[in-house]
Formats: structure tokens, C-alpha cells, sequence
């Protein structure tokens, strides 16, 4: 925790300048010889000798070559040929001598001569030796010069050596940052640098003579004055050495931290002391705050959430704080040295899987990467599952990894949150899917039972009356057998304030019972008792103010409130409330469209909805089945297209179309169309829409085309009955002019008179002519039996044509005929038809009026509409029989005289021409029959 | 009144009384009957008929009627209906061109002496005039005898 400075002492060791030591290295390895001859072989073996003997030799050739190295190297010795090529040995010898004037120079020549001797030791020469040397001598003579070369570099280092000495401690000592103090034998100051007179605030004139205990504060000074005292009696020094804390004084009076490095030497003067002091105030902040700041981090690493642990290479625990050990359930100091991942990942407590495996926890180490693990389960001391989360981070120490850290989050929570929100959202699913409440009952007891943990939900219905709740639903854990509590249940229903559940309805408020056997109101207390049932939880199932139901749950064990929970719950209770208010409505409103969809279906119509451009919107399955039958789709077709519509009736349709309302439909008729050979009867009606302009157009269709065979041929069979009784009358019709016609023809065989022959031949011919006519009308009627294609039929002319024929048959009589025709009136139908609807009227009516009485006919043009009248004279049909007089079969004649079917074939045929037909009888001034038909506009 | 009787050239054979609307039934007939020696007396519907018969004190006698049945205002059965209740002595002869066998049923049990179909030729009319006419004259001889 100190930080790490440099030791003051060392400021005061001599000065390292050693270089040159021949006697500390014994054998002069470190000594460089300089060979100096122009003689290759004798330079060799010179360098060979000296090599050998332990010196490093460099050698020279010239004597420019000689001097270059003297000036850049000092030699202990050089051995030196006077003969050189270049330079005179002597000027050579000269010249090195003032380069180095402490080397001995060995003077080698081949020829002695004594001016060379004595010249070169005059000049300074250390020996003078004539080849072939002997090389003991010479090795002898090198050894004493480079111990005199030594020796004189020693004498001269030295002196350096104190001299820089001096200096740079004088230099260092000044410009210290450390305050630096000598002190003498008795405590006085007898050196102060400016770093002390600046830390201590004392000048050196102040300081110097003074004691040292003015620098320091008053408590501290009997200890200093003792601690003097001793070491000048020659005690044991304590703290010389050594580097102490300590607090100093300033002249000011002011006390601060110093570090104090105490030396002392012994001169001859006697006992002195020197100190370094520091001013260690800074680091003293910085050590306490380091402290603080550590503290601080324990602090942090405790009161974290979540779990620290730390594991070295091996994976056993370095450190744990407080948070992890009290959520893994050990003692932090029992967890430190222990191997974690056994411990955490143990196989003996119940259930021991994991999402991974034990080696995950130091991955960390493995890669040097930083690991998330997720829902993964570690092992309380006890053995119980922990659900974690945690995260492995390498710990580095200087690039090399030395641990890890683990930091794990307890997800317990988080899983629960997670199981609620899970709960929540798959009652929402469970909501959404589900057609009715009972439906989707069993499953929301079960998901909702297992989101509370609860043991039993049971689903309390309010009774359609709404003053019962009654049990409709339960769901029980597979763990448990309380049946006998849900036989109960089923058998109990409970007002409002009663029970449990009657309770949630009164209060409309959710209702936890830790223990629902303390509960004064549980009326299935003695049940529930005997099955151990305890924890209880009602929620009102509601919309506002509406309890449409109360989910009731229990549990094996006592519960203490859970205010998530309840909350969870409640809200559980508004969603399926407001899920039943809307399958109410729903329910309602799919039975209706059921019943409507059915309804369609099962029509023996075919039914197309179309919008204003007449593109089919919807068709039933029987309107498929008529103009779809290869199972194509009628939507978006068009509906003029395929009921074959001339332009006429489209156009005429889109007339309808936009005058259509609910009320004026009412009025429109049926209309027939033929698609395919086959015959349809149709009818548009308006299908009313929100908003009055998007009515869609309704068209409901018949297939008649068997009906319309009948028909035909009812039509035909009638015919056929009504052309019988006519027949008769025309054997009246044609028996007269016959009998005329046979007497004629008698008188004139017997007549001889030419003028009578003649005039009775004349009335043969008219006769004749008469019956003609006679049969011709009658065959025309016969003809015109419905089987023949519509034209524009003229009213006038038709109603005209059927007095004719009727007035022939046997009932006419001597009827008046008045007319009232006002118009010009044609409709599109068969001629045969609308013939045989004015015969059978006209004849009812004579027959009616029984040969006397006035037949009135009239027609008048109403806009779209021709109105054609007959009316007669006759008794009127009465009123009790009026309505059936359309119904087929029904007859008032005598058996065998009618049929019973004109009127109703009459009703048919009108029909068909999209026309009405509706009578007037008040008994006693006749009958009026009203036939209206759409004109050809 | 007058008009309507006609009388033969000779000797009457008897009285015969024509009752039909039409009169191109009753021309031919009227000749024939005329040239086969009888009176006629012609009639265009019931009430003419029955007027004829009922006129005044002295009623028209006559020795038959061929009636028709098809006629205005009163028909031949009520015609016939009036002639069988109030001259029950006359033979009434059906002619008619509607061959209904219920209306020859029913007019044959009101004592119709014959029902005749148009067309009817002259010599089967005549014998069953005269077969009439005798029958009437035979009874109106013990009769007034």
C-alpha cells in the first residue's frame, strides 16, 4: 500500500567511477596493451603472449596507427618499436607521453644503440628492451608497468572522485526536493538545505546551531532528546537506517506528516546524523483516500445486489462479498480457498441439472473473455436451486490473467416476473382463441392457478338471474386429492356476503386469506380442513360495477399476502370479465348471425346481395349452385350478366335501384328469368345498410322451372276444360248456320223459282262464311294455348276478342257489353295467356250474371301501369269465400262443371307478366276484378 | 202479332208455333212448313212466344212448338216450363244446337216431346211435326168430342 520511492541513502554512497583496478581483478583480464610494430610476425606473437597472459592487446603497425589509439583509449602499457615506416619512434614516443603522461611506454628495438636508449628514457620511456627479447623480462617489466600505470590512475580517480563528490553532493543536497539536515552529536543543525527551509519555514541562518527538536512538535521531543542521548553514550541506535514516519513543525507552528530517513558516521569530530526528510502530507491524503476508497469499494462490493465472488487460476475463491455469501447461504470466510464450481454446482441436492456445465464459471480463465451466462442454477449451503445470471470477467495483473470475477444477480424474481408475464400473456392467448368463457374455463384455471401457485382454482358463475353464484369450473394440481371439495363446491351456490366468493361479489374487491380455515365466514371450513387446504385467493371477475363471476383459489399452504400477485390477479379477474361481457354480446350477436347465416342457407331461395354496381356481394350456397355450379365464386360478378338481363330490365332495374327504400320495396313485384333453360322467379328487395345511400340491392330467386311445367300445363289442362265447355257453345254456334245452311239447300232442290234459288243459295253462302268465322276464332284460341312467345299484346283488342268468344259460349246470354277503354294500352306477354285471363273473367262474369246484367270493361293507363277493369252486374261472390277464390281447386259449380283452377290459373298468369290481380265484391252491385300490368314503356 | 202467322195456300195440316232467335233457323223452316200445308206462327225469344200463346181471351191455339233453348231475355226452358204448365195439351219439339244430354234429361221429364240437334233435315222436322201435330189433333178431337 506505500507507494514505492528510492531509498535516500543512496544519495550519500561514493561516487561509482571506478574504470581501472588491476588489483581487484587480479589477473588484468580488463588491462589493454598497446603493440606498436611494423613487423607482422613480431606483433603476432607479442599479441599471442600478452593474450594469453591475460591482457587485452591492440596492435598498431604505424606509428599514426599508434597514436590514433592512444587517443582514444587508455592503455595500462605500451610496448613500442622505435623503427617505424612512418613516424620516428621517438616523436611517436613523445607525442604519447603527453597524451597519457601516466603510461609506461616499453621501448622494443632490434638495434640498440645507446643515443636510442638514453634519448628515449630521457624522454620518458618506462623500459628500453633490444630483440629478440626475452619474454620473461618482458613479461615481468609489462606486469610492473601496468602496476605503476594502476596505481597512478588510482591516485588520480581519487581525487577526482572526492573533488565530484563534493560537488554533486553539495549540488544534490541544494536542489533536493527532500529536505536535507546534518545534525551533530548533540542534536544541533549543522547543515540545511533551501528544501528544508522552504518545508520548514526556518532560513539556514535560523536553523543552523539550532536542535533538531525545534523541527519537530513539543510531544515528540523528550523521546528525540533520550533517543540523542543514547546513541551519544554508544547505545544501540534505533531508528539510524531506517526511514520512520513522523510529524514535523513549521516555524509557523504547523504540524505535518514527514518520512524521515535517518544515517549517521562516525568523524572524527565524533558522532554525526543526517536525515532526509519528506514532506509526505500529499501521500498521506492519497493513503487515506486509497484507504476511503477502498472501504468504499468493500462497502460497494457488500451492499451490491448482486453476488462477487472471485476465483485465481485454480478456481477456488479469493474473495467473496457479503451480498454473495448471504445469497449462496455460506460464511464469506468459509467460502474463501474453496474450489466454487463443486460447491455450486453440487449433483447431491434434488434436481441437479444445469443449463451449464461447472466449467463455465472460470471460462473467463479459459479465454480471457468476458462470459454472460444466462438462467443458469447454482447450489445454496442447503442444497436449494438458485437461479442466477452472472457474468465471468478475467482479473489481469500486468497483462498476465491471475483470476476472475464472477458477478451473479439472484433471478428468482425475474423468473417470477417472467412467469407472471408468461401466465398473463397466455391468458390473453387463451381469451382471444376461445368462443365462449366456458370454453376457454378449464385452461384459464389451470394457467392461473399455476401463475399463483395456487393447488385448486375454482370458476364461480353468476346465475343468469345474477343473485347466485354458482361453481361452473375447477381445476385441481395433479398433486393433490380434494375432490371431495369440488363435489362440494358443486353443490354450493352463494348469495352476495356469503362465503368467500360472496364476499369478492359484495366487495367487488380481491380477497387474500392466508389461512382461509382462521376465517370466521368459510363455510366449507370443515371440507377444506380435512384436505389441509390453507391459502386462499377470490378475485371478482368484473366490468365496472358488473361481477359476472369469481375465480376462488387454494392452496396447501398458508400464503402471506402477495401484493404482485394480487394485483397480477386482479387484473386477470377485469380481462376474463371483460371477455364475457363481450361473448355475451358476442354470443348474442353470433346466434343472430347464425341464425341468419342458416337461415340463408336453408332458404329454398338463392340469395344475392348486390351493391349499386350490381357486383354480386354475397350468394348463398343454393344462388352458387344455380349460376356457379363448377364451384367458381358469384362475388364480383355481375349480377345482370348472369341472370341474362335484357338491357331493358338492367336499365329498368338501375331505375328501381336508385328510387329503392325499405318502404317502396314492399311494392315490387316478382319477375321471372330464364338462365341456362332453367326458370327463375325473382324478386329484389333492399337490404338496409347503416347509412341510407349504401343500401345493397337483396335478390331472392326461385327455381320455378318444374313449377312453371305445371303450370303450363294447368294452364294448358285448364284450357283445354274452359275450350270443352266452349266447345259446346260453338256446336250452338255452328249447329244454327248449319241448320240454316241444310234448309236453304233442301228448298232449293224443291225450288223452281231462279229468284228464290238464288236468294236462298245466297243465304248459304252467308251462313257458310259465319261458320267459318266461327271456327276460325275458336281454332286461334285453341292455338294461343301459352305455348307461343311474348309480343306486345294489345289490351283492347284482347278483352274485345274474348267477349266474342265467350258471348258464343253457352252463358253469355244477352249481357251488355259497355267499354271504357281510355288508352292505348300494350304489355309485353303471350298473347294465349292474357287471353285466356280475359275469357275465364268474362265468362265468370256472365255466368255470374247468368245471361242478363252489363259487363263493363275498361282500361286506363297509369304511368308504368295498365290498369285493365272487368266488372259485372251479378250477385258478387261472398265475403267468407273472397279469399279462396285464387286457390286452385277451389270451385263453386256444381261437381264436374268447373275445374276450380281459372281463378287461380288467371293469378298465375298475371303473375308471371309481373302484374297484380284483386277483386272487389260487396255482394250485391257485382264484381270487379282489378289486373294491373307493367305498360311497355 | 200478324205478321208472324203464316198460313198455307191449302188446307191447314195444323198449327205449328217456331220459337228461335235467329231468324235464319226460323225463314227456312217457315218455308218448309208452309209448303208441307201447316200454319206457322213465329216467335224470336220466350216472351215473344209465351205473349203469343197468352194473348188476350182468346188465346192462340196451335197444334205444336219447335222451340229453341238459346234465346234473349226468357230462355226455351222457361219458355217451356210456362207452355207445359199452362198448355199442357201442346207437344213442345226441342230444336237446339247444343247437344247437352243433362238439358234433354231435364226437358224430356218437363214432357218435351222430342229433342232435335241441329242441323235437322227437313223431312226428319216434318215427320216429327206431324207426328205431333196428328197426335194433338187426335187428342183435341176426344177433347172437344
Amino acid at each position: 500500500m506505500r507507494f514505492r520511492h528510492d531509498d535516500p541513502a543512496r544519495v550519500l554512497r561514493p561516487l561509482n567511477a571506478t574504470a581501472f583496478d588491476p588489483q581487484q581483478t587480479g589477473n588484468a583480464v580488463h588491462t589493454p596493451i598497446l603493440v606498436v610494430d611494423d613487423d607482422p610476425d613480431i606483433r603476432e606473437s607479442l599479441s599471442d603472449m600478452l593474450s594469453h597472459e591475460g591482457y587485452a592487446v591492440q596492435s598498431a603497425a604505424t606509428g599514426n596507427e599508434a597514436l590514433r589509439y592512444a587517443k582514444q583509449e587508455q592503455y595500462g602499457a605500451a610496448l613500442l618499436d622505435i623503427q617505424l615506416p612512418d613516424l620516428n619512434g621517438l616523436s611517436v614516443l613523445k607525442v604519447m607521453m603527453e597524451l597519457d603522461p601516466s603510461l609506461p611506454i616499453i621501448i622494443l628495438t632490434g638495434n640498440a644503440t645507446p643515443e636510442n636508449t638514453i634519448g628515449s628514457l630521457t624522454k620518458g620511456a618506462f623500459a628500453y628492451l633490444t630483440k629478440p627479447y626475452n619474454s620473461q623480462e618482458l613479461k615481468a617489466i609489462l606486469r610492473r608497468a601496468v602496476s605503476v600505470k594502476g596505481l597512478a590512475v588510482r591516485a588520480e580517480h581519487v581525487e577526482q572522485a572526492l573533488q565530484a563528490s563534493e560537488e554533486r553532493f553539495r549540488a544534490l543536497v541544494e536542489s533536493a526536493a527532500d529536505a536535507i539536515c546534518l545534525a551533530d552529536q548533540s542534536g544541533h543543525i549543522i547543515w540545511w538545505n533551501g528544501a528544508a527551509e522552504r518545508m520548514f519555514g526556518h532560513s539556514k541562518r535560523e536553523a543552523l546551531g539550532h536542535p533538531l527538536t525545534m523541527l519537530m512538535p513539543e510531544r515528540f521531543r523528550s523521546a528525540h532528546n533520550a533517543g540523542i542521548k543514547r546513541l551519544a553514550q554508544g547505545g544501540t541506535p534505533k531508528l539510524i537506517g531506517t526511514t520512520i514516519e513522523m510529524v514535523g513543525l513549521t516555524s509557523t507552528g504547523q504540524e505535518f506528516p514527514i518520512e524521515l530517513s535517518l544515517a549517521s558516521w562516525h568523524a572524527k569530530e565524533g558522532l554525526f546524523f543526517s536525515g532526509i526528510i519528506r514532506d509526505i502530507t500529499r501521500r498521506k491524503e492519497a493513503e487515506e483516500s486509497v484507504v476511503r476508497l477502498s472501504h468504499q469499494n468493500a462497502l460497494i462490493l457488500d451492499s451490491a445486489g448482486e453476488g462477487i465472488f472471485g476465483l485465481d487460476l485454480q478456481g477456488r475463491a479469493t474473495f467473496v462479498n457479503a451480498t454473495g455469501a448471504r445469497m449462496l447461504g455460506w460464511n464469506p470466510a468459509e467460502l474463501i480457498g474453496k474450489a466454487m464450481a463443486p460447491l455450486l454446482y453440487r449433483s447431491d441436492a434434488p434436481g441437479a441439472s444445469h443449463a451449464s456445465d461447472p466449467f463455465s464459471l472460470d471460462s473467463a480463465l479459459r479465454d480471457g473473455a468476458i462470459h454472460r451466462i444466462q438462467n443458469d442454477s447454482f447450489r445454496t449451503f442447503a442444497g436449494a436451486p438458485l437461479p442466477v445470471h452472472y457474468t465471468t470477467s478475467p482479473i489481469r495483473e500486468q497483462d498476465r490473467m491471475v483470476g476472475v470475477v464472477v458477478v451473479f444477480q439472484d433471478i428468482t424474481d425475474h423468473k417470477r416476473q417472467d412467469s407472471l408475464q408468461q401466465a398473463q400473456l397466455s391468458i390473453s392467448h387463451l381469451l382471444a382463441q376461445a368462443g365462449t368463457i366456458d370454453e376457454a374455463m378449464p385452461q384459464l384455471l389451470r394457467v392461473v392457478s399455476e401463475m399463483g401457485r395456487w393447488d385448486l382454482g375454482l370458476f364461480w358463475h353468476n346465475s343468469m338471474a345474477g343473485d347466485m353464484l354458482t361453481c361452473q369450473g375447477a381445476w385441481i394440481h395433479p398433486s393433490h386429492r380434494w375432490d371431495d371439495f369440488v363435489t362440494l363446491c358443486r353443490k354450493s351456490a352463494f348469495p352476495p356476503g356469503i362465503d368467500f366468493p360472496g364476499i369478492a361479489w359484495s366487495t367487488k374487491l380481491p380477497l387474500w386469506i392466508p389461512d382461509a380455515l382462521a376465517h370466521p365466514q368459510f363455510t366449507r371450513a370443515p371440507t377444506a380442513s380435512r384436505l389441509g387446504m390453507h391459502g386462499a385467493c377470490v378475485i371478482p371477475i368484473r366490468t365496472g360495477g358488473v361481477i359476472h363471476g369469481v375465480l376462488e383459489l387454494f392452496s396447501g399452504a398458508t400464503r402471506p399476502t402477495d401484493h404482485t400477485l394480487i394485483q397480477i390477479m386482479a387484473d386477470t379477474g377485469m380481462k376474463i370479465g371483460q371477455f364475457m361481457e363481450r361473448t355475451h354480446a358476442g354470443q348474442a350477436l353470433r346466434a343472430s348471425h347464425d341464425m341468419t347465416r342458416s337461415l340463408l342457407a336453408s332458404l329454398p331461395g338463392a340469395i344475392l346481395l348486390c351493391g349499386r354496381d350490381l357486383r354480386v356481394e354475397y350468394a348463398n350456397d343454393l344462388a352458387h349452385c344455380y349460376f356457379a355450379p363448377n364451384g367458381t365464386s358469384l362475388l364480383g360478378h355481375d349480377l345482370s350478366k348472369f341472370l341474362a338481363l335484357t338491357d331493358v330490365a338492367t336499365q329498368r332495374l338501375a331505375q328501381e335501384w336508385s328510387a329503392l327504400s325499405i318502404e317502396s320495396a314492399r311494392g315490387l313485384s316478382e319477375r321471372e328469368c330464364e338462365v341456362a333453360k332453367r326458370v327463375y322467379r325473382y324478386r329484389f328487395f333492399p337490404v338496409a345498410a347503416r347509412e341510407r345511400s349504401q343500401y345493397q340491392l337483396g335478390i331472392v330467386l326461385w327455381d320455378i322451372t318444374e313449377e312453371k311445367q305445371l303450370q303450363d300445363q294447368l294452364i294448358q289442362a285448364e284450357k283445354l276444360s274452359s275450350l270443352g265447355t266452349m266447345v259446346s257453345g260453338m256446336a250452338h254456334e255452328i249447329n244454327n248456320p248449319a241448320q240454316a245452311i241444310l234448309s236453304m239447300a233442301e228448298l232449293i232442290q224443291e225450288e223452281e223459282d231462279p229468284g228464290k234459288v238464288r236468294e236462298f243459295a245466297a243465304d248459304i253462302v252467308n251462313y257458310a262464311r259465319h261458320v267459318s268465322t266461327v271456327v276460325r276464332d275458336f281454332a286461334s284460341y285453341a292455338r294461343s294455348a301459352g305455348r307461343d312467345g311474348e309480343t306486345e299484346v294489345d289490351l283492347a283488342e284482347r278483352l274485345l276478342e274474348a267477349v266474342k268468344m265467350v258471348r258464343r259460349g253457352p252463358h253469355f246470354g244477352y249481357v251488355d257489353v259497355v267499354t271504357h277503354f281510355n288508352a292505348l294500352a300494350f304489355i309485353r306477354a303471350r298473347k294465349g295467356e292474357i287471353d285466356q285471363v280475359f275469357v275465364n273473367l268474362i265468362s265468370n262474369a256472365a255466368q255470374a250474371m247468368d245471361g242478363t246484367g252489363r259487363l263493363i270493361l275498361a282500361i286506363a293507363q297509369e304511368a308504368e301501369w295498365v290498369d285493365v277493369t272487368i266488372a259485372d252486374t251479378g250477385p258478387g261472390i261472398p265475403a267468407t269465400i273472397l279469399p279462396k277464390i285464387f286457390d286452385p281447386f277451389f270451385t263453386t259449380k256444381e261437381p264436374g262443371k268447373g275445374t276450380g283452377l281459372g281463378l287461380s290459373i288467371v293469378h298465375k298468369i298475371v303473375m308471371k307478366h309481373n302484374g297484380t290481380i284483386t277483386v272487389d265484391s260487396t255482394g250485391r252491385e257485382g264484381t270487379t276484378f282489378r289486373l294491373r300490368f307493367p305498360a311497355i314503356v | 202479332m200478324s205478321e208472324h202467322l203464316h198460313i198455307p195456300t191449302r188446307p191447314s195440316e195444323g198449327r205449328i208455333l217456331v220459337v228461335d232467335d235467329e231468324l235464319s233457323i226460323r225463314k227456312p223452316i217457315r218455308i218448309a212448313l208452309l209448303q208441307a200445308g201447316y200454319e206457322v206462327v213465329e216467335a224470336g225469344d220466350g216472351e215473344a212466344a209465351i205473349t203469343a200463346l197468352g194473348d188476350g181471351d182468346n188465346p192462340l191455339t196451335v197444334d205444336a212448338i219447335l222451340c229453341d233453348i238459346r234465346m234473349p231475355r226468357i230462355n226455351g226452358i222457361d219458355a217451356i216450363h210456362f207452355f207445359r204448365t199452362h198448355f199442357p195439351s201442346i207437344p213442345v219439339i226441342v230444336l237446339t244446337g247444343y247437344p247437352d244430354c243433362d238439358l234433354a234429361v231435364t226437358l224430356m221429364k218437363m214432357g218435351v216431346r222430342d229433342y232435335l240437334v241441329k242441323p235437322v233435315t227437313k223431312q226428319d222436322l216434318l215427320r216429327v211435326l206431324k207426328c205431333a201435330v196428328d197426335n194433338h189433333t187426335l187428342f183435341k178431337d176426344q177433347f172437344v168430342a
